[in-house]
């Protein structure tokens, strides 16, 4: 059927008809309003605004006040910019923030590279053995992140855990202090975080490759392509929106990373020396153990913000690379 | 669209300013008023009303910590006060110490405190308990009367007992000095031969410290001696040190701390000879851990640890010994205190019941439970119980040699502590002190960092978060 065919014999729309602004006169002839839907969106609408835009906006509120809990004047006194003065020049918040981004290049690149290249290899092995991997990489992903937190830290105790003996007695070298030494104790709970998430990653990126045509490989074979060549120039641009996907979701999960550290670490936590600090830690620390609600309200949107523009850029340039 | 969001957004912004704004305001004015009414009724009170026994039942909410000692102690005294008051019953929730303490506050301020709020004062440190909490005196008791049994140093101008206007908000038991003793592994004691009870300086609890250090073939620790690992003691404990050592560090007029003293550089010299002298390995991890697995052979952490461990770990023989004061200076502030406080909500039955509960709890009776339930107190805060020990009323109370020994020694702790209390009014926090203190501390212990920038740079944290409160 061409363009101008009229199978149906539908009159067609005049230009008034189609691009008429009031959507009431658009309703005559069309069916009419589905009311249970309408409710169930209005309930869904009012849940989000409770629990999502009344939170934010509140929290902005406090931001810009003193809080006294004790008085019955909670709201003692407009303080305008004060608290993101006060949060902005605290060195252990700058100190918090420096660790998040560590946190965010090491945890995403480093993770979805590793992520990457297991599940191109197991998309290389057959039969029940891509079975066995998959569910070994996939394991620690369901199990509770408190409880392995808990673990590796035991794992990782100074000098006469399980770690430190093994390099010890197997490759000679000093009794390692891991989460008590502050040069490393950030790097060993990324990788904590990182082996229980990998396997995530794996699965969804192992989806995708076997997503792909076989005959693009066979293609390249002809031409010449090597493995390497063959997993650069054609499984990795085609694995695009599963790389956008998990960049996003890993990013996200960066500016929130509390447990692992709230539980490796010894009182206060974030040490040592605030090596191990991060934004989330911060404001559980100012918030909850200090009471500082506002000061908590201040790092909670720098947060958010931080959070939107990482999501905003990394859209923007997967945007622009799928075009 | 995008208009309409954010013309929505915009509204919704300014509506809830005017709404909080607007909901407080008229708070403030009944409160105000309310706060007027009982300033016209206490003027003329001077004595403890009676109070009138519960007609009808009475059932009190109770948050209390999730821990067995206390379970066991706070159970019985609640069993022999609904004993007392039969219309009276108790219905509890148990909370881990961590949760329960960020619970309470915000629990106020929601109105959903329950009747009667197991707690610790330094989670008050800086909040005025008479706009928290239900006023005891005079209704319960008068502060006289509150003073014939327990030591006015643990009530009179402690903040989280006194409010601001002079009257007392709940009842303390017990202090927890954290920094005061040190807890000892025996069998590694009596192996290095050493005799704890000789302890009388710091020179000496350098020395058999010394000498409970059990070294790796290449020199490097392999048990430390003593464990400075609980930040949270080494905090107070720190203070304390300076105070001891002729040094003021706060000044409550501007809010400031200052280190920057021959006493702030010698009490960090003090703590750093046990790394310096390889006593303690400072990247060996928490004491709690080390203790129990034989890394340390003692650590600074008092009698309500022992008792824990006795429970937790009946294989190990350990002991305690007193922490000296530095030149016989008695000077200490006001530690952890063991507390209850009451819901300013009640009213009717249910106040007088809490007002009876009050009653009961400053009498020795409650600290009798206490230390039959829970041998590791600290120190006392009942003189009525102390002096009844020390009389010889509680011989044959206790069911073990061990717990009767804890007892005593808690007893002892009590009377050279109490005298030497002197509170700083700070409204900073234990739990700032040891945000802002702990990395400073760590780099002098892990990096052999300078006393100097570690005075300077807790003055300075100190300060900024005293400050804060002046904002």
């Amino acid at each position: 059927m061409n363009k101008g065919s009229n199978l149906f014999h539908v009159k067609p729309k005049s230009w008034d008809e189609k691009n008429h602004k009031s959507k009431f006169k658009d309703l005559r002839g069309k069916k009419p309003i589905n009311y249970y839907i309408l409710v169930t969106s209005l309930i869904l609408l009012s849940y989000f605004i409770l629990l999502s835009v009344w939170p934010f906006v509140y929290n902005l509120f406090i931001s810009f006040w003193k809080l006294n809990l004790s008085s019955p004047k909670i709201y003692e006194k407009f303080v305008g910019i004060a608290y993101y003065k006060q949060v902005l020049t605290d060195p252990v918040f700058i100190k918090s923030l420096t660790n998040t981004l560590t946190y965010l290049a090491i945890f995403v690149v480093v993770g979805l590279v590793i992520a990457l290249i297991l599940a191109e290899m197991i998309h290389r092995t057959y039969g029940v053995v891509k079975k066995i991997y998959t569910a070994m990489y996939f394991t620690p992903v369901v199990t509770s992140l408190a409880a392995t937190a808990l673990i590796w830290k035991l794992i990782y105790y100074p000098k006469v855990g399980v770690l430190s003996t093994f390099l010890t007695n197997v490759f000679g070298m000093e009794p390692q202090t891991f989460l008590q030494d502050p040069k490393i104790a950030l790097f060993c709970i990324i990788i904590l975080d990182m082996w229980k998430s990998i396997g995530l990653e794996t699965v969804i990126l192992l989806t995708g490759v076997e997503e792909i045509p076989e005959s693009y490989y066979e293609a390249s074979l002809i031409d010449g392509a090597n493995p390497f060549q063959q997993f650069y120039k054609i499984t990795i641009p085609l694995l695009r929106p599963q790389i956008f996907f998990l960049f996003i979701i890993k990013s996200i999960y960066v500016f929130k990373v509390f447990v692992p550290v709230y539980m490796m670490t010894t009182y206060p936590q974030g040490g040592p020396m605030n090596s191990t600090q991060v934004l989330a830690l911060n404001l559980y620390q100012q918030s909850f153990q200090n009471l500082k609600f506002s000061y908590g309200a201040v790092v909670s949107l720098i947060i958010f913000v931080l959070m939107l523009f990482f999501v905003i850029m990394q859209i923007r340039y997967f945007r622009s690379q799928v075009e | 669209m995008k208009k309409i969001l954010i013309w929505l957004l915009s509204v919704v912004l300014i509506a809830s300013m005017a709404f909080a704004g607007i909901s407080c305001k008229a708070e403030a004015v009944e409160e105000v008023s309310e706060a007027a009414e009982e300033v016209a009724e206490e003027v003329t009170e001077e004595e403890a009303a009676e109070i009138e026994e519960p007609a009808e039942q009475v059932t009190l909410s109770m948050w209390m910590q999730d821990w067995p000692g206390g379970i066991a102690f706070v159970g019985a005294f609640n069993d022999y006060y609904t004993g007392m008051y039969p219309n009276v019953s108790i219905e509890w929730t148990l909370i881990g110490w961590s949760d329960l303490g960020q619970k309470i506050i915000p629990a106020v301020i929601a109105g959903e405190e329950p009747d009667i709020i197991f707690g610790y004062g330094e989670w008050f440190i800086g909040q005025d308990v008479s706009q928290l909490f239900l006023k005891l005196t005079p209704d319960a008791f008068t502060k006289d009367e509150m003073a014939e049994f327990i030591y006015p140093e643990a009530f009179d101008k402690v903040d989280a007992i006194m409010g601001s206007d002079g009257e007392i908000y709940g009842v303390g038991w017990r202090m927890g000095p954290d920094f005061d003793t040190v807890t000892v592994n025996m069998d590694m004691a009596d192996a290095a031969g050493v005799d704890i009870t000789t302890v009388s300086s710091w020179d000496d609890i350098i020395d058999i410290s010394k000498k409970m250090t059990q070294y790796n073939d290449d020199g490097s620790i392999k048990v430390s001696g003593v464990s400075l690992d609980n930040y949270w003691t080494l905090c107070q404990g720190y203070v304390n040190m300076v105070r001891q050592l002729g040094g003021g560090p706060f000044d409550a007029a501007t809010g400031t701390w200052d280190f920057n003293s021959p006493a702030g550089l010698e009490a960090i010299e003090i703590l750093d000879q046990f790394v310096e002298q390889d006593i303690w390995d400072p990247t060996s991890g928490s004491a709690l851990d080390a203790f129990t697995k034989g890394l340390t052979a003692s650590f600074f952490i008092g009698p309500w640890y022992t008792t824990y461990a006795w429970g937790t770990f009946p294989d190990m023989n350990i002991d305690l010994y007193q922490v000296p004061a530095i030149d016989g200076n008695l000077v200490n502030l006001v530690p952890s205190i063991q507390m209850m406080s009451f819901s300013k909500k009640v009213e009717g039955s249910k106040k007088d019941a809490v007002l009876l509960y009050a009653k009961e709890l400053i009498k020795p009776k409650f600290m009798e439970l206490y230390a039959a339930n829970d041998p590791g107190i600290g120190v006392i805060l009942n003189k009525v119980f102390v002096d009844n020990y020390k009389d010889g009323d509680y011989e044959g109370m206790w069911a073990d040699e061990a717990s009767a020994t804890l007892v005593g020694r808690s007893v002892a702790e009590t009377e050279t502590f109490i005298p030497g209390i002197v509170p700083i009014p700070h409204k900073t926090t234990f739990d700032q002190w040891a945000q802002i203190m702990t990395p400073e501390f760590q780099k002098v212990f892990i990096e052999d960092g300078s006393y100097e920038d570690f005075v300077q740079a807790i003055s300075d944290g100190l300060t900024k978060a005293e400050q804060e409160k002046q904002l």
